[in-house]
């Protein structure tokens, strides 16, 4: 059958488009703290949005520059401290689903897909400054087309969301430039390298800080509420960068416990004379802790159910574990050099994180929610062995980290980056490890499979997790998948100051962050039991313009 | 350590052994804002090699040269420390990295620039006997002066760099390189915002005729005098800056 040319002629014509359309633009519109030092942008980034040392210095410092104390309340404002950036990606993508069972949402099991669509189409508006002696503030609002996952299908929804919104009170104590701030809002934590400004796309975040416990909710590099006490120290040519923060640990939202969440940021860098040019080390640490009713997919038993199951079956449940707690910490290092002529910035982060990723499901107790008894669910009302519960615990262990490389080739103009990204996942439900068995009645109508006479298979409640189920590598069908990786590569040419075309192919082994389908296409806790790591291999290219004004 | 480095911290005992303490409390100061502001441009040996410095248009100047752009001296001179101090408050133009540090307090600012000059020891030991360019009372707009001084950018070839249009367009635009092989852009003269040494008449006139060591732009002391210098200033205002306010009167 012949492929349709219709999309082929789209993406070149779009490419071709933007192209023209970039080429039209001789403005030299600068975003924010640019514009309002009169610079351009490369004084405080490598290629936006990343930070070279200055900006990092200018940052560090309360958005002011280096050494300095500004003292400009708002109505002193020569100019809008407004700025502004567009963005919209097109994606060439091949998806490789090995899984036995499960496909990804929306597509049939087993098999390649070939998608190739626009997407990410948005924008974010930031506002921010020095507003009067020693104070300074930085909001962001995004206003993005994000993918999502609606009845088991692929999709995607616009909304408006404030990325971070935030004060920050500077050189406490008359500390001197930047050596004691405190910040309260809700911020970014100081992390070694920072998904907001990275120069690869939304397609290649650093992984290792959004990895969570199948039912844990915090992401490492997710906006925070709280306070953060941080500051820079000169020693000579050392200085040294530090944040100790206390937050919600919820991603800005609401906290519901006592318990409080820290994090702490600690790094030295010296500047060298020669062929290398700076170099830092440092490490970070966050511990925390999260009420289990704020976990997504838990059936945390309701004041309701509680009464059911104490009118229906006599069983009392003591709720005594209310709390989820998970740790970070890692260890980085960059260095900055210039070999042959080009600098180089090489990076690295190492990681390793736990999850108590405490599972509310309780075995012992009957099923309890929607479908119940209908459609031939019928409650595991024999199962009740005990009114005492049992809580499963599934402690959720995982390192990794990435390694990379960006490369000024053309300065202002040519920029080449390169990163490898890792996981490795010590338990996830889907291992053998923990989490055995299917918990679910609703699993029991599920066929996950054919056996050798072509008969479907079903899996019954407190049947075998079956082991290929989140791995069935080609290679060694039975082998479990405990391990993530992406390697990307990337082009990004600036045309124009505020235009930035970006050209990125990566290439990943299994998909991590597996959304998850709703309850009526599958059962929430068995999708999210396939673990956060399942065996659906791909690669891409993917072209993004970027317009900053 | 750099062998250079040694020498700064030589030098900087040297100067407390001779001038006393208080001059090496104000190098002392000076080196510490120094790398707190300044070295990731410039590099800590000031030879414009920071670790920012690979990925700008324009480089950080290296001042163990000697050699400054914005002078109010004559071509080959050592700046005034209040040409220093001027830079450093103002900073360049748009299209120069180098910010604007006017909150920097003033005895910071003079304190690093008295660092900043044991990276030259050598030149800026002639500092005091160093000229000053003067600046005659600006000559009227007049039609004949606004000709006369386009006649001069032809003839003096200015166009070479800058463009028939002055907007950096012509011949030797995608030439030019500094005196440390460094690729220079000159700017558009219809944006006096990319004016690195400011766009007000005197300014103009001072850049004319003290030239921008280092880079390209050469000193037109000696080549006009001072009314075809003004001549110059009063065409390119006219024809690139605001005709309007600088129409011929």
């Amino acid at each position: 059958m012949m492929k349709s040319k219709k999309p082929i002629l789209l993406f070149r014509l779009t490419f071709f488009g933007l192209i023209f359309f970039s080429s039209l633009s001789h403005l030299k519109a600068i975003p924010i703290f640019a514009r309002q030092y009169g610079k351009p942008c490369q004084t405080c980034h490598v290629s936006e949005p990343k930070l070279n040392a200055f900006g990092e210095l200018f940052r560090a410092n309360g958005y002011q520059l280096p050494g300095t104390i500004e003292d400009t309340p708002p109505w002193t404002w020569a100019k809008v401290k407004l700025a502004g950036m567009l963005h919209e990606m097109a994606v060439d993508r091949i998806i490789e689903s090995n899984m036995r069972a499960v496909p990804p949402p929306g597509l049939p099991s087993g098999g390649e897909y070939h998608v190739r669509s626009f997407r990410d189409a948005g924008g974010h508006l930031w506002f921010g400054g020095t507003m009067g002696k020693k104070l300074s503030f930085l909001t962001s609002l995004g206003i993005e087309q994000e993918f999502n996952v609606k009845s088991g299908r692929f999709g995607s929804e616009s909304h408006a969301h404030w990325d971070f919104a935030f004060f920050q009170y500077n050189n406490l104590f008359n500390s001197g430039t930047g050596m004691a701030n405190i910040k309260f809002g809700s911020f970014e934590l100081e992390l070694p390298f920072s998904n907001l400004r990275r120069l690869s796309s939304a397609l290649a975040p650093y992984e290792v800080y959004r990895i969570r416990g199948v039912k844990g909710a915090f992401n490492l590099d997710a906006a925070q509420v709280g306070i953060s006490f941080n500051g820079l120290k000169h020693f000579g040519m050392n200085f040294l960068r530090y944040e100790l923060a206390v937050v919600n640990g919820t991603n800005g939202n609401f906290d519901t416990n006592v318990e409080v969440d820290t994090y702490s940021r600690l790094a030295m860098t010296r500047m060298f004379d020669g062929m290398i040019k700076q170099f830092r080390i440092g490490g970070l640490f966050y511990q925390g802790a999260q009420n289990l009713r704020d976990l997504s997919g838990n059936p945390y038993p309701t004041a309701d159910m509680l009464a059911y199951w104490d009118d229906e079956f006599g069983i009392n449940v003591h709720i005594d574990q209310d709390l989820s707690h998970f740790y970070r910490w890692g260890v980085d290092v960059s260095a900055d050099l210039e070999l042959l002529g080009y600098p180089i910035n090489l990076y690295s982060q190492y990681l390793v994180g736990h999850d108590d990723d405490i599972d509310m499901t309780n075995l012992n107790l009957p099923y309890f929610g929607a479908g119940a008894g209908e459609g031939g669910h019928t409650p595991h009302l024999g199962k009740i062995t005990s009114s005492d519960p049992v809580w499963l615990v599934r402690p959720f262990d995982y390192n990794g980290g990435f390694v990379g490389a960006d490369i000024v080739v053309l300065p202002t103009k040519l920029y080449l980056i390169t990163r490898y990204d890792w996981v490795n996942l010590e338990n996830q439900w889907g291992d053998p490890v923990n989490g055995e068995e299917i918990r679910d009645d609703q699993s029991a109508s599920w066929i996950y499979g054919e056996d050798d006479d072509g008969n479907p298979m079903y899996l019954d409640f407190g049947d075998p997790m079956p082991r290929g189920m989140t791995g069935n590598k080609k290679s060694d069908p039975d082998d479990g998948q405990t391990a993530y990786s992406r390697m990307t590569f990337g082009i990004r040419y600036h045309l124009t100051q505020p235009v930035t075309l970006i050209y990125e192919f990566a290439t990943q082994d299994n998909l991590f962050g597996f959304p998850e389908p709703g309850p009526n296409m599958y059962n929430p806790d068995w999708v999210a039991g396939m673990g956060r790591t399942v065996n659906v291999d791909s690669y891409w290219h993917m072209f993004m313009v970027m317009f900053a004004f | 350590m750099p062998l250079i480095h040694k020498f700064n911290l030589s030098f900087i005992l040297l100067a407390a052994f001779i001038f006393g303490q208080d001059d090496a409390e104000i190098l002392s100061a000076g080196k510490n804002i120094y790398l707190q502001s300044c070295a990731v441009c410039h590099g800590i040996s000031g030879k414009g090699d920071g670790v920012v410095a690979g990925n700008l248009e324009v480089k950080p100047r290296n001042f163990t040269d000697g050699k400054f752009k914005v002078r109010s001296t004559r071509s080959g001179q050592v700046p005034l420390d209040e040409d220093l101090y001027k830079i450093l408050s103002r900073g360049m133009g748009h299209d120069n990295a180098m910010p604007p540090w006017s909150h920097l307090p003033v005895d910071d600012k003079h304190a690093v620039i008295a660092y900043l000059k044991t990276f030259s020891p050598k030149k800026f030991g002639r500092q005091d006997r160093a000229k000053v360019v003067p600046i005659p009372p600006r000559k009227s707009t007049s039609r004949e002066s606004i000709a006369a001084g386009k006649q001069w950018y032809m003839d003096i070839e200015c166009w070479k760099c800058h463009g028939i249009t002055g907007q950096a367009d012509g011949p030797s635009t995608k030439t030019l390189k500094d005196a440390w092989d460094n690729k220079i852009v000159p700017p558009d003269l219809s944006k006096p915002w990319l004016y690195i040494a400011g766009s007000e008449p005197e300014d103009i006139y001072r850049t004319l005729s003290t030239g921008l060591t280092g880079s390209a732009m050469p000193a037109l002391e000696g080549t006009l005098n001072e009314d075809q210098t003004w001549d110059l200033v009063n065409y390119l205002l006219h024809e690139f800056i605001d005709p309007g306010k600088n129409a011929p009167r």
